[in-house]
């Protein structure tokens, strides 16, 4: 992709915030996120659908998380963009995503 | 999202070596996170994990990382004094973060710890551990803490296969030239072997005692003879015979109790009075 290719980053890891991945393996397998604001927690545990919004806001960081998770699952956009934009939303309230586009539809397409 | 399931130590880890890093940036002090998840993946074993996280301090900015530590909820379960025959490191814990090892020093080590702290942070490099940018030893730096640590380490055999057998000349000369920037030969020579061409540095019995065994009084008299001066051999001579009130607590599940200690001061007292025996009967026998 080239530099004006690239959709501008919006949602970053916050400064004092920490997370650690766990794939899991097997057939009852469940990958988790682990994030933590630090110093002094909480420590969150995200499975499923919020390990995946998580996931996709921090490696791509843009506005097509919500397409991006849409995708992942095989639902149509509009069928989660809302849930995820106020995951998304709450992720920023509890200082664990910075977004630097400030308040505002999150994870719309 | 839910509250906190059980977390996999290593990833707890991992979040401690976050934590001391990020408290270590908020008040200007130099930390080096070493061993366990700290290791470059290319000098670990697949399977290797820490169980908690080690970090190596600037000795004069320890102080106040421990400060910072306990105001952030950390408590001391072990003191440097009563955490191990080196006197290196204080065992911090936090109820989410789990164990941290704050080393002052590396055994093995005797060359004077800040500069050899400087030895390793001027070659330092960023690691990220849970997504926070940490400051690790060069990769020479961690071989030669690897190979420093092996006797004393259960990870210790594999430790020296992945980081020490496996590297090429440059990086072993470059090893060898750290341990004697350190003053760390006999360690080095305890952990590949070689450790009886040191008979006659100071700390060799001290090394002796920790790859071949002792009894605790063979370990008392060589932490004596390993002590760098007289005040400090004084501090470990007048030490020696206490209860670790620590270990004692961690025995218990709770704080010992005065009489407790005493009674623990009482046998330790009797158990070193038999070793003494055992030792001269071995000697007499030996004639």
């Amino acid at each position: 992709m080239t530099e004006s290719g690239r959709r501008a980053a919006r949602y970053r890891v916050g400064s004092a915030v920490a997370f650690e991945s766990e794939i899991g393996s097997g057939a009852d397998a469940v990958t988790r996120v682990y994030v933590a604001s630090l110093p002094d927690g909480p420590l969150l545990c995200l499975e499923g659908p919020a390990a995946l919004i998580w996931t996709e806001a921090v490696a791509v960081g843009d506005s097509s998380v919500a397409a991006r998770v849409a995708d992942a699952v095989g639902v149509s956009l509009d069928e989660v963009a809302q849930d995820v934009a106020r995951f998304l939303d709450d992720l920023v309230d509890r200082g664990l995503l910075v977004d630097d586009r400030g308040a505002g539809s999150a994870g719309g397409g | 999202m839910t509250q906190p399931a059980p977390v996999p130590l290593s990833v707890r880890v991992r979040f401690a070596h976050a934590v001391v890093q990020l408290l270590a940036d908020a008040h200007g002090l130099d930390v080096l996170h070493i061993k366990g998840e700290a290791i470059d993946p290319a000098l670990a074993a697949p399977d290797r994990h820490g169980t908690d996280a080690d970090v190596l301090v600037r000795p004069s900015h320890v102080a106040l990382l421990l400060d910072g530590m306990r105001s952030h909820g950390w408590q001391m379960h072990n003191t440097f004094d009563t955490g191990s025959p080196f006197g290196h490191a204080a065992g911090m814990h936090h109820e989410l973060w789990g164990y941290a090892d704050v080393h002052r020093l590396f055994p093995g080590v005797t060359a004077d710890p800040e500069d050899a702290f400087d030895l390793l942070w001027r070659d330092r490099a960023s690691m990220p551990i849970a997504g926070v940018a940490c400051w690790v030893p060069s990769l020479t730096g961690q071989v030669t803490i690897l190979v420093l640590n092996a006797p004393r380490s259960g990870w210790g055999q594999s430790d020296l296969r992945t980081a020490w057998e496996a590297a090429d000349p440059q990086r072993a000369a470059d090893v060898r030239a750290l341990v004697e920037a350190l003053g760390a030969e006999t360690a080095f020579a305890a952990a590949t072997g070689d450790l009886d061409r040191h008979r006659g540095r100071r700390d060799y019995d001290l090394w002796r005692v920790i790859t071949r065994g002792g009894t605790r009084v063979e370990e008392w008299q060589a932490r004596i003879k390993a002590a760098p001066d007289r005040r400090a051999a004084l501090r470990v001579a007048l030490r020696a015979p206490l209860v670790n009130v620590d270990h004692l607590a961690h025995q218990l599940g709770r704080q010992p109790t005065r009489r407790e200690v005493a009674r623990a001061l009482l046998d330790r007292a009797r158990r070193g009075v038999r070793e003494v025996a055992s030792m001269a009967r071995g000697r007499g026998a030996a004639r």
